[in-house]
């Protein structure tokens, strides 16, 4: 339900960023990260994705602001909490593909420096055939829970 | 023998030949249908649907008591290895360098959480909802000291462990401590952990149990609570765990 919930709550936020970018191609909407909590040496960005052409995947991303980022996917199974690294997400088109925390997400590690809270970086994502998506990603406070 | 033999040959026989008639019977049912025949199936209907109304009951009945005696041995074994087993004792070390063990928090509830700094995205997850849920419980919050206890003692020293737990709330409490203290604990609480190296890094991931344990002012085991529910809900099991007591 909170899955639903959210969805329905980005897919409503979303809506007229939609209506500002006619671009085909892949949309990217609500990006944000936490800010890092004590050393910082890992970070978490998520945002929603909506492929507005063919069926295409996000393939992997750069960020100035960490040596490196990876698509993951945390799962629990068991009560165990897993993270897996995925070589790629699937997009499908018209379809919102959410990042959100304790699902899918992408990773920072090797970051430059702490990420604080009311900064921003810039994030490109590429995708399989849809041209790169550079974006500008705000930082929230370490215990943010979403946009 | 012999006089055997034949009955055999004759029952063989006989039976072949009542199986010739019931399959003659079945075709005449089939072929043609009369009045009589219509009646007799009616009968047989009937009869099937009295014994369909008992069998499907009784099938349920034996379902239920399978089902249900199965979830008691298990919930009466998990609340057994529950009241034996998990948590017990622990001896750690604070943000401050201080060593604390369980009995320093005697009294009060303890919500534990086992994790590690660099996760990215459970654990703060995990402790924002925390936090927030501590902000909803109000002043009963105050009879509860959440607990930050790290799988990954080799990169999480008291120092980062103390400006991690601070980023979420200054309430919960970050622990670490030696491999050999870290191990204990994880027993005691029946915590699975194993680390993964990251790819192309030095880094690595740690997948871990993600169960929040909400142990007694006794320091006993009271109930297992779930990471991925809201703060609200998370904040209302913790009350109705807390008055139940």
């Amino acid at each position: 339900m909170t899955y639903l919930t959210l969805t329905a709550v980005l897919l409503l936020l979303a809506t007229p960023a939609a209506a500002q970018t006619p671009a085909p191609g892949i949309e990217v909407s609500q990006p944000w990260a936490r800010a890092t909590a004590g050393a910082g040496r890992s970070a978490a960005v998520y945002f929603t994705l909506r492929d507005h052409g063919a069926a295409d995947r996000l393939t992997g991303a750069s960020t100035p602001v960490a040596g490196m980022a990876m698509l993951h996917e945390s799962t629990e199974s068991n009560g165990v909490a897993h993270m897996r690294m995925l070589n790629a997400i699937e997009l499908l088109p018209e379809h919102d593909t959410v990042l959100r925390p304790g699902g899918l997400h992408l990773m920072l590690t090797g970051l430059n420096g702490p990420l604080r809270q009311g900064q921003t970086f810039s994030l490109t994502l590429t995708f399989a055939h849809a041209a790169p998506v550079t974006l500008t990603v705000p930082v929230l406070a370490p215990g943010a829970a979403g946009p | 023998m012999r006089p055997a033999r034949d009955d055999a040959a004759r029952d063989t026989g006989g039976a072949i030949a009542q199986l010739g008639e019931r399959l003659n019977g079945i075709q005449e049912v089939v072929g043609s249908i009369p009045i009589g025949s219509t009646t007799a199936s009616l009968k047989d209907v009937e009869m099937s649907r009295g014994w369909r109304t008992w069998l499907l009951p009784t099938l349920a009945i034996i379902v239920v008591l399978v089902i249900g005696g199965g979830a008691w041995l298990y919930i009466s074994q998990d609340v057994s290895a529950q009241i034996g087993g998990i948590g017990g004792p622990f001896t750690l070390i604070d943000g401050s360098g201080q060593t604390v063990t369980d009995r320093t928090f005697r009294g009060r509830f303890m919500l534990v959480y086992f994790g590690y700094t660099f996760c990215p995205d459970v654990c703060p997850t995990t402790l924002t909802t925390v936090a927030a849920a501590l902000d909803r419980l109000g002043p009963q919050a105050d009879q509860v000291q959440p607990l930050f206890i790290t799988v990954d003692p080799a990169r999480d020293t008291p120092k980062v462990m103390h400006e991690y737990t601070a980023a979420f709330s200054p309430r919960i409490l970050g622990l670490t401590g030696s491999e050999q203290q870290i191990g204990a604990v994880a027993r005691g609480y029946r915590v699975y952990f194993a680390s993964h190296a990251a790819a192309g890094t030095s880094d690595y991931t740690v997948d871990h149990s993600s169960i929040l344990y909400l142990m007694g002012p006794d320091g006993r085991f009271v109930a297992p609570l779930r990471t991925d529910q809201s703060a609200g809900a998370l904040a209302a099991e913790i009350r109705k765990d807390m008055t139940e007591r």
